[in-house]
């Protein structure tokens, strides 16, 4: 009995895991917003609204459900420590960094530098410190020597950055892409973060994580932004560098108004720093010449024209995931098991629906219970698992079981007796291609007829809807080996039945001629037409439709090609009846 | 002789100081308005007591529109009808002997905005020499940044003075306690969450859009309006760093709301 309990828990335990289990999703992107100086995480997380509002009205007309499927948005939070507090973080950050993050200087260190050369008078004028405030900032530089600096912050930032950084990687590994739109301060966090994410964990290499990030500096006081990535600094923007990058004009400007009512024009201005500005939103500005509204949209088209092309860079990454094994291959069973070839510690054990199987994988959640739900393998923007034998779909072929609805992609079963018409890819003019595994259409041969003893052949009505066969070009192509071309048209009408008329050494196939402009009634008239080598000549009859022959839909071939196989088993056929005589 | 003069009288002058020191005290706003129950209790001041035997409660007033309930205990509630002032006593005996004390207590009018009962403008002082403040009707909102809100909003949808309260109650919340940062986070998401579903989202689930904007920023500083407040939301906000925070699905915003949605927009 206590074993049974144990199942049962064991069970229960293992069912509650998998439902908890985050599903891998190739198609789907994690913004994130890591924020700047003065920022709550509320605040933090207002100005990720912005970047959401817009996406949802630039990039998904404003389709709530569509923009859910395929992006999450998250903060990635750094707390903020009063005005003095985050500056002087962003410069411990910047001058404690290895080899390489020496180099980075910031606004920040210029206000420190002078502060401690001055007894932090201007960067305590600048930070608005009271004086107890700027008594123990001085004695902090102070105490440091200048050169090591008390990082009073330190054990806080290693956090910030391990939890990210543990957070990205969960994301990519999960399929996702990660877009990091990073402000200010927030861009030194996430350019550490970056470098440390690609960084082994041991055997486990990450340097492949590389693939799915992409990130832009916003007003970033890092001297360069790390790696080739968007960035936008405004001029004038006080916390941004100002060095060697291309900062980007503001259209607004700060000003003083001096001792003799001038207006002269600052060179930065704290308030063209916020996230809210970039995004262009109305600021409540306020200057020399005093409080007035200003925005401008430059940095909003920058940062929302990254974030559509990263968004569709992750639709086209390549996927981190091939095909294992091949299961029931062909029937309607057909499923696959993948691995991943990025990282082969993540595993996905589930059986998979191969509609694409080079394109991404993703889990499709069925709304009810009757619905299927699984992994795909298909093109981006699934919604749904159509099954041949419950649901219908637009221009539905008996070779299709199942459909993912959003997509239009198709699991085709080989598993069908090509002798009939249930092996045609349908009436649209399409054959099956085993290499590509799907329905194509292909330029076919729908019929073939052979000179030298002629072959009558027979049009019939289309069963499905009865209707006639108007006007058929037949192109006769005639001559062995194709050494004696002669193209003709000749009209043919429903049930029609032409003697063999032609005598003589040719043999030819026939293809409606506007095929390529009128694929729809193509198909079932090739496979409606009836060859027969059955008894003919010299009465001219069509007595023998045993001999049917049907034409093959699913050989993946060229008309040509098509014409030289048939020519062989009509000839290897015709001789066997005696009907032909190989010429010498 | 003299020395017996003197113990005779310090023994009567400490008998007058212990007979001037106070046992009890009421303890309950001195100002409420009219229809507004509140609790007044009488707490023993004196260490030289832990207990009553009985107690004895009156009001003295011009007229009798109050009520008084549990006049034999220690704590009574009190409701007054009429504007005016009221006196409020009370008599503790231990071993026969009494003790009174009493409360003035100003009835006003009731204040009432778009429906809501406003609470009193708190005394500045009082509300600030707490974290939490003055909350006289209890309902989790300070009663200035009630006032503030009811007036703010009272041209618009009341959902928007809903939201307002579930921001305000929000931030009580973290001061009361800012470390229990889990229960703050998620009280505080919610809220934001229901001010993004009337701001952004209404529309896919048919309801009308009913605010532009996060309005928390309305009265954040008024929320926030001592160092320390500040500090207390500093410290919730510091356990939050380095944190990843997801957003809520558009689906779920509107069930983060903690009122009756479907009966405010109903009631229009």
């Amino acid at each position: 009995m206590k074993k049974y309990i144990i199942l049962v828990f064991l069970l229960f335990f293992s069912l509650s895991l998998q439902a908890n289990t985050p599903k891998i999703d190739e198609c789907v992107n994690d913004i994130y917003f890591a924020n700047s100086i003065m920022t709550s995480e509320e605040d933090s997380k207002i100005k990720l609204g912005f970047i959401e509002d817009n996406i949802l009205l630039e990039q998904y007309n404003g389709d709530e459900a569509k923009m859910s499927r395929e992006l999450n948005f998250k903060t990635s939070y750094n707390q903020t420590h009063g005005y003095v507090g985050d500056i002087f973080d962003t410069y411990m950050f910047l001058s404690l960094e290895e080899d390489g993050w020496d180099t980075y200087t910031t606004i920040m260190k210029l206000v420190l530098t002078r502060g401690l050369s001055k007894a932090t008078d201007i960067a305590g004028k600048l930070s608005k410190l009271s004086k107890k405030e700027k008594e123990l900032f001085d004695k902090i530089v102070s105490d440091s020597g200048g050169t090591n600096y008390l990082d009073i912050y330190s054990v806080d930032r290693n956090i910030d950055l391990s939890k990210q950084i543990n957070d990205y990687r969960k994301s990519i590994r999960l399929g996702h892409g990660i877009i990091i739109v990073a402000h200010g301060k927030g861009d030194i966090f996430t350019a550490k973060a970056y470098e440390d994410m690609l960084k082994p964990e041991g055997d486990r290499d990450n340097a492949w994580l590389e693939e799915y990030v992409s990130w832009m500096s916003v007003g970033s006081p890092t001297r360069e932004p790390r790696g080739f990535h968007p960035y936008i600094n405004f001029d004038n923007d006080k916390v941004a560098y100002q060095g060697t990058l291309d900062a980007t004009t503001n259209p607004n400007r700060s000003y003083t108004l001096n001792a003799v009512n001038e207006y002269i024009e600052n060179s930065s201005d704290m308030q063209f720093h916020k996230f809210d500005y970039y995004m262009g939103k109305n600021i409540s500005f306020e200057d020399g010449y005093g409080r007035r509204d200003i925005s401008t949209d430059i940095g909003k088209k920058v940062i929302m024209d990254f974030l559509s092309s990263s968004i569709e860079k992750h639709r086209n990454a390549s996927s981190q995931w091939a095909i294992d094994q091949e299961i029931e291959k062909g029937t309607k069973n057909y499923r696959i098991t993948v691995k991943n070839i990025r990282d082969s510690s993540i595993v996905m054990s589930e059986e998979v629906y191969p509609f694409a199987a080079s394109k991404k994988l993703y889990y499709v959640q069925g709304t009810v219970s009757e619905d299927i739900s699984g992994y795909v393998k298909a093109s981006c923007g699934g919604t749904k698992i159509l099954d041949a034998d419950i649901d219908t779909w637009a221009n539905k072929q008996a070779n299709e079981v199942y459909y993912l609805d959003g997509t239009g992609e198709k699991i085709i079963s080989e598993d069908f007796d090509c002798a009939t018409e249930t092996c045609l890819c349908g009436t649209e003019g399409q054959v099956w291609n085993p290499t590509t595994e799907q329905c194509e259409v292909l330029e076919k041969v729908y019929s073939v007829y052979v000179g030298y003893w002629a072959v009558n052949f027979q049009s019939n009505p289309d069963p499905a809807t009865n209707g006639s066969i108007a006007l058929i070009y037949l192109n006769y192509q005639g001559g062995w080996n194709n050494s004696n071309k002669l193209y003709r048209n000749e009209n043919i009408t429903d049930s029609q039945v032409i003697k063999g008329t032609y005598t003589g050494n040719y043999m030819g196939a026939g293809h409606k001629s506007d095929y390529y402009t009128d694929s729809t009634s193509w198909a079932s008239m090739r496979a409606l037409f009836i060859f027969s080598v059955g008894s003919l000549m010299p009465n001219g009859g069509f007595n023998d439709p045993s001999s049917d022959w049907s034409v093959y839909c699913y050989s993946p071939v060229t008309a040509e090609q098509y014409v030289d196989q048939v020519i062989i088993e009509l000839k290897a056929l015709m001789l066997a009846q005696g009907l032909w005589f190989p010429e010498g | 002789m003299n020395s017996i003069l003197k113990i005779i009288l310090g023994l009567f002058l400490l008998l007058f100081i212990t007979g001037c020191m106070k046992v009890i005290e009421i303890e309950g706003n001195k100002e409420i308005q009219t229809n507004e129950s509140q609790t007044y209790k009488a707490v023993i001041v004196s260490t030289k007591f832990s207990d009553m035997d009985s107690y004895k409660w009156k009001v003295v007033s011009d007229n009798k529109d109050y009520t008084l309930t549990g006049e034999t205990t220690s704590e009574v509630t009190f409701n007054a009808s009429s504007v005016g002032k009221y006196t409020l006593k009370v008599i503790a005996k231990k071993n026969r002997k009494p003790f009174k004390a009493t409360i003035e207590v100003v009835v006003t009018e009731a204040e009432i905005i778009n429906g809501y009962v406003l609470p009193p403008e708190p005394d500045e002082k009082l509300n600030n020499s707490t974290l939490l403040g003055i909350d006289s009707n209890d309902n989790g909102v300070r009663d200035d940044v009630e006032r503030f809100i009811v007036k703010k909003y009272v041209n618009d949808h009341k959902i928007v003075t809903e939201i307002g309260f579930q921001l305000a109650r929000a931030y009580q919340k973290i001061l009361d306690n800012p470390l229990d940062t889990e229960v703050n986070h998620a009280t505080l998401d919610a809220a934001y969450d229901c001010n993004k579903y009337f701001k952004r989202s209404p529309k896919t689930f048919g309801d009308p859009v009913l605010v532009n904007r996060y309005i928390s920023k309305d009265f954040k500083n008024l929320q926030l309006n001592r160092k320390s407040r500040v500090k207390a939301y500093l410290e919730y906000d510091a356990q939050l760093s380095g944190g990843v925070y997801e957003s809520t699905k558009y689906d779920k915003l509107k069930e983060k709301c903690n009122f009756n949605v479907a009966s405010l927009l109903g009631a229009k």
